[in-house]
């Protein structure tokens, strides 16, 4: 099997050769993994690649909002995240604005390096768009004036610069209520949800529905996977949140995307053991980034356990890069022994590790023991 | 109403999250000739406790927590002035937090903030993106029993590693505490930096600064 069948083969819930060991193609330039030879070695004994954030089915347009985000790096301003990954390393500050007849939103936020999960929904309370009562009105006038149409080109421009290396899901925008987060941040979805519960609610159904049109457009799009970018953890979608906004909204989608023949792989990377019952009533295929211990909570024996029909798309805890490759090691072994005999299972990474040269160190020595031992099925004593 | 049926309304108003009852009760105690310390340690300390108990028990998460540190913020408003009144409270200890450097995430050591204060400790917040050399400076300035880092970013820990030398180097080690939280924090990172201990999360860390000063 290449890595491309290996990878479809468990996502469609069918025994691969060995188990699947990913990265995300953003983890570093495309160009730079064919060059650099160790890397590319690693490509050829089976290294796959999961174009996650590489590609969306759908572009977006508020024809009657103005726009204008920018991130702004050492003395250059552009929003294009191609400057922002040249960026790399380097901090920089992000502004955005959107004018609309009802009102004006915007924020501030600062960062200090293309870290994914320092991009997503932890900046400082001026990071957000939504910070007052007011705010409501603007952002619902937003959303309904946001059009989505259908844009399938680069899905398979992109499958073919990847090959047989890997899979390119569409990447479609986190569910209604993980993009309600990201508006408005931890602190004000909580204070919120238990002061302002009606315009909460009001909010979240405008989301719920115009998310629909644009989860529909990818179910349609020539693509076999759709991947959705919620890093859920109970920490902030505890179950009371789950149940009542989550699980509804992936089970709607969860079914169209059946109906198209398309798997729904959710990333979900923090805390799970609070979620794992509510989790196991989703029809979603395919939880992406889990995160075991010491990172996460669930471990993943328990997880196999408590979602029989779903598959595992495990992330390496990356701060066991920070105690050495033994340990790295010892880490990937204990995974492996936790998923034997490996039915419905993947590993990845799909986090961020302390720095670039940890992550040199460790991808390697993690490959190098699920290509000893992660033969399919896995027999570790 | 007596003093006790006002504690325990107080209380229940802070489980179940409703701020506006939490405030009458508070405002309509003080009205009557309640002392704000018997609200603080009777009121506020127990809500904060059993906040922390369902926490652990995971029947509550951080929007909970935010909101109950939300409604012992706005009790606190309505009994600052009453206390300022009554005479200063010492305070348990002196805690110095921040986030690491390249950390900008706040929410947490917010949350750690609002506990620790509501059960008496001093806290010195340096925000986020705090680098060792402002640590240092404040620790010699301010002179704190513990020194409270957050990190949720794994990018952050090596900065942690580093602000552990600097305390070593500027002999400032054994005049402090560590205690450091954040999801990738482990038990082994902090033994392997020298830390004194590791928060599993917000009620932890309070819970362990706690024994601190108690022991």
């Amino acid at each position: 099997m290449n890595a491309k069948e290996r990878i479809m083969a468990v996502l469609r819930r069918e025994p691969p050769d060995m188990i699947p060991f990913t990265i995300y193609v953003e983890t570093k330039y495309l160009a730079g993994l064919a060059l650099y030879q160790p890397w590319r070695k690693l490509l050829d004994k089976g290294l796959g690649l999961h174009a996650a954030l590489a590609v969306q089915t759908h572009k977006v347009s508020c024809p009657n909002t103005k726009m204008d985000i920018n991130h702004h790096y050492g003395n250059k301003t552009s929003w294009s995240p191609v400057d922002i990954m040249i960026a790399f390393n380097t901090p920089h500050d992000i502004t955005g604005s959107l004018s609309t007849p009802r009102g004006k939103l915007s924020v501030k936020a600062k960062m200090e390096s293309l870290d994914l999960s320092a991009n997503l929904p932890w900046f400082p309370e001026d990071g957000y768009f939504l910070k007052t009562l007011e705010d409501y009105e603007v952002l619902k006038y937003i959303i309904e004036d946001t059009e989505y149409s259908p844009f399938y080109d680069e899905i398979e421009e992109f499958q073919m610069f990847i090959g047989d290396f890997g899979i390119v899901p569409s990447f479609v925008p986190k569910s209604p209520l993980q993009s309600l987060i990201m508006l408005m941040g931890p602190k004000r979805l909580a204070l919120d949800y238990y002061m302002h519960q009606k315009e909460f609610d009001e909010l979240y159904k405008i989301i719920y529905k115009k998310e629909l049109e644009v989860y529909k457009i990818a179910a349609e799009s020539p693509c076999e996977v759709i991947w959705g970018p919620d890093n859920v953890t109970s920490l902030v979608t505890s179950p009371k949140f789950f149940e009542k906004y989550s699980l509804p909204f992936y089970n709607e989608v969860a079914d169209i995307f059946h109906k198209h023949d398309k798997l729904y792989v959710v990333h979900m990377d923090g805390e799970l053991k609070a979620l794992k019952e509510l989790i196991a009533k989703t029809r979603i295929d395919a939880i992406e980034s889990f995160t075991a211990p010491p990172v996460g909570n669930l471990p993943i024996n328990e997880a196999k356990e408590s979602w029989k029909d779903k598959v595992i798309w495990a992330n390496f805890p990356e701060p066991v890069c920070l105690q050495g490759q033994k340990a790295v090691k010892k880490k990937t072994l204990e995974m492996l022994k936790d998923a034997a005999p490996g039915d419905n299972f993947l590993m990845g990474i799909s986090e961020g590790f302390p720095s670039f040269m940890h992550m040199l160190a460790s991808i390697p020595t993690i490959f190098k023991v699920i290509l000893k031992h992660g033969k399919y099925p896995i027999s570790i004593n | 109403m007596t003093e006790e049926n006002s504690i325990s309304q107080y209380i229940k108003a802070v489980i179940e999250m409703d701020i506006e009852m939490a405030k009458k009760v508070c405002e309509d105690a003080i009205a009557k000739g309640m002392h704000p310390y018997k609200i603080i340690q009777e009121g506020i300390a127990k809500a904060a406790n059993i906040i922390s108990d369902k926490f652990e028990a995971e029947e509550f998460f951080i929007p909970e927590l935010i909101m109950a540190g939300e409604i012992i913020k706005e009790t606190m408003k309505i009994l600052e002035p009453q206390i300022k009144e009554k005479g200063d409270k010492n305070a348990l200890a002196k805690v110095i937090i921040g986030t690491g450097k390249g950390d900008l995430h706040d929410i947490g050591k917010n949350v750690v903030i609002t506990f620790l204060e509501a059960e008496g400790f001093e806290v010195i917040d340096l925000g986020v993106d705090v680098s060792s050399e402002r640590f240092i400076e404040a620790i010699r300035a301010e002179n704190p029993d513990i020194v409270a880092i957050s990190a949720l970013v794994s990018m952050t820990l090596p900065e942690v590693g580093n602000l552990m030398k600097a305390l070593v180097e500027a002999n400032l080690r054994k005049e402090v505490k560590v205690i450091v939280g954040g999801a990738p924090v482990t038990e082994e990172f902090i033994k392997d930096i020298g830390a004194d201990a590791y928060a599993k999360n917000a009620m932890d860390g309070v819970n362990i600064c706690m024994r601190w000063v108690k022991s």
